[in-house]
């Protein structure tokens, strides 16, 4: 620090010009205390930090910071906003299409791209999203086999991670639940959990790199269920039989609840899941939103969607 | 002197000698005052160095503002909240380190909310010379030149 302000000095006599200042003003106070400066750096929207990064090694090192990160989206949780969707017309051609949800319709529209020098030149599939990131799977051929690949990737920093290899996952034909669980303001890892019908989880941590498996006894089956959703801390699934299943991602437990009735919901096979915490009547355009309230194990409806 | 005053009101005395009698429930929305209050170890007197009588009374008339405004509507709060931190950058700069050495918790959000707003849009270079006393000279100067300048200095 004192080496730090004798450089400031030794600069400032350099220049010589504005000599009365010999002082630091208040706004260099402030930014010499880290309280203060983090303060207002979390107040910031994640652009401007994106580019204050270059400002001093002081400021990128303040806001590269994973606490500072942790509790910068934890601020935001509330006011952060989907920027676009990712979809596919047709689920047998893997084209895929995107969506801005923003004032201006194709400004910054992110792409996946970047994905395809990946592994071998298959298309991939997005499998689940969550919170920003995106799970794809990307078949390879090994062996006159073929192999599903599993990637990672945040198409905002096009930064992307290869599980590693599972061969009960990769090599299985079977079809596969698979939820991406990440929720930026509580921690900066990612789990992505795999269901198998046997009631057997395979989970990947991204803060171990590495695979656990563990069994759960269930007696009923958990067939027939929608893609699992994750909120709040937990795995949602709704089945047709009125029944609600939530796999709990840390504390790894499966809990069964049945379903109030509620008159709004026509069709389960009409909902798809949609965005961070909302689970979405899709009807082609958006017809009505549902939310499930796991708190007091209710629907409610809100309608006031405007695609 | 004590004797004089209420039981409930405080003496806060600025860096340059001022006094302010202030109720003790907005005196103690500064949590350092707080303390020393629970601690017993201030007198009716408190001084608040490194804060001055400007600025003390800005400070003073904000805590009073939203200790009387607890249960009016939020909205009204947050209007003079947007209104009472609109002010020139020079005293802006003086209340958040007040509000930071005092910890009065709510003035200290309003105000880096503000600052936050001011400088969100600004460059990198601007954030230097506001934040770090960067020249202009400097700016425009290639840095590596610089580098080799503080580097020999230290040497």
């Amino acid at each position: 620090m004192t080496q730090k302000a004798y450089s400031k000095r030794r600069r400032k006599a350099f220049i010589g010009s504005t000599s009365s200042e010999s002082s630091p003003s208040s706004e260099e106070v402030i930014a010499s205390n880290e309280d203060l400066l983090t303060e207002i750096l979390l107040r910031l929207p994640a652009k401007s930090l994106i580019r204050f990064k270059s400002v001093s090694k002081n400021w990128l090192h303040l806001i590269s910071d994973s606490h500072f990160a942790l509790n910068h989206s934890r601020r935001i949780r509330n006011s952060s906003m989907n920027s676009g969707l990712f979809f596919y017309y047709d689920y047998s051609r893997p084209e895929l299409h995107s969506v801005s949800l923003h004032d201006h319709p194709y400004r910054n529209l992110p792409t996946l791209s970047f994905l395809d020098d990946v592994g071998e030149d298959h298309p991939f599939w997005i499998r689940s999203a969550c919170n920003g990131l995106i799970l794809c799977q990307k078949y390879q051929i090994v062996c006159n086999r073929s192999r599903k690949n599993y990637i990672v990737c945040n198409p905002t920093t096009q930064k992307f991670t290869l599980l590693p290899q599972l061969d009960c996952l990769s090599l299985s034909s079977e079809s596969l639940d698979v939820c991406l669980a990440f929720d930026p303001s509580k921690s900066p890892h990612y789990k992505v959990v795999f269901f198998r019908p046997c009631y057997q989880f395979d989970i990947y941590s991204s803060e171990t790199a590495s695979w656990k498996q563990i069994t759960v006894s269930e007696c009923e089956r958990l067939r027939d269920c929608l893609e699992g959703v994750f909120w709040n801390g937990a795995i949602h699934w709704l089945s047709h039989e009125d029944v609600h299943f939530r796999f709990d991602v840390d504390a790894e437990k499966l809990i069964k609840t049945h379903n109030p009735p509620s008159h709004k919901i026509l069709s389960v096979d009409k909902t798809r899941y949609f965005g961070n915490v909302v689970v979405i009547c899709f009807l082609f355009r958006c017809v009505c939103e549902m939310l499930w309230d796991s708190e007091s194990l209710r629907w409610t409806g809100s309608p006031s969607i405007g695609l | 002197m004590s004797s004089s005053l209420e039981k409930n009101m405080l003496i806060l005395r600025s860096s340059d000698g001022e006094e302010f009698i202030v109720p003790e429930v907005v005196a103690v929305m500064s949590k350092a005052i707080k303390n020393m209050v629970e601690d017993e170890c201030a007198s009716n007197t408190i001084p608040v160095p490194n804060v001055d009588a400007n600025i003390l009374a800005m400070v003073i008339e904000f805590c009073k503002k939203h200790d009387e405004s607890e249960a009016e509507a939020a909205s009204d709060l947050k209007t003079f909240d947007s209104e009472f931190v609109n002010r020139g950058q020079e005293a802006l700069y003086d209340l958040i380190t007040a509000a930071n050495f005092r910890d009065v918790k709510e003035l200290l959000d309003a105000l880096c909310q503000n600052v936050a707003e001011m400088i969100k849009g600004k460059s990198v270079h601007h954030i230097r010379i506001q934040f770090l006393g960067y020249q202009l000279f400097e700016i425009l100067t290639s840095n590596f030149i610089w580098n080799i300048w503080c580097d020999r200095d230290f040497d």
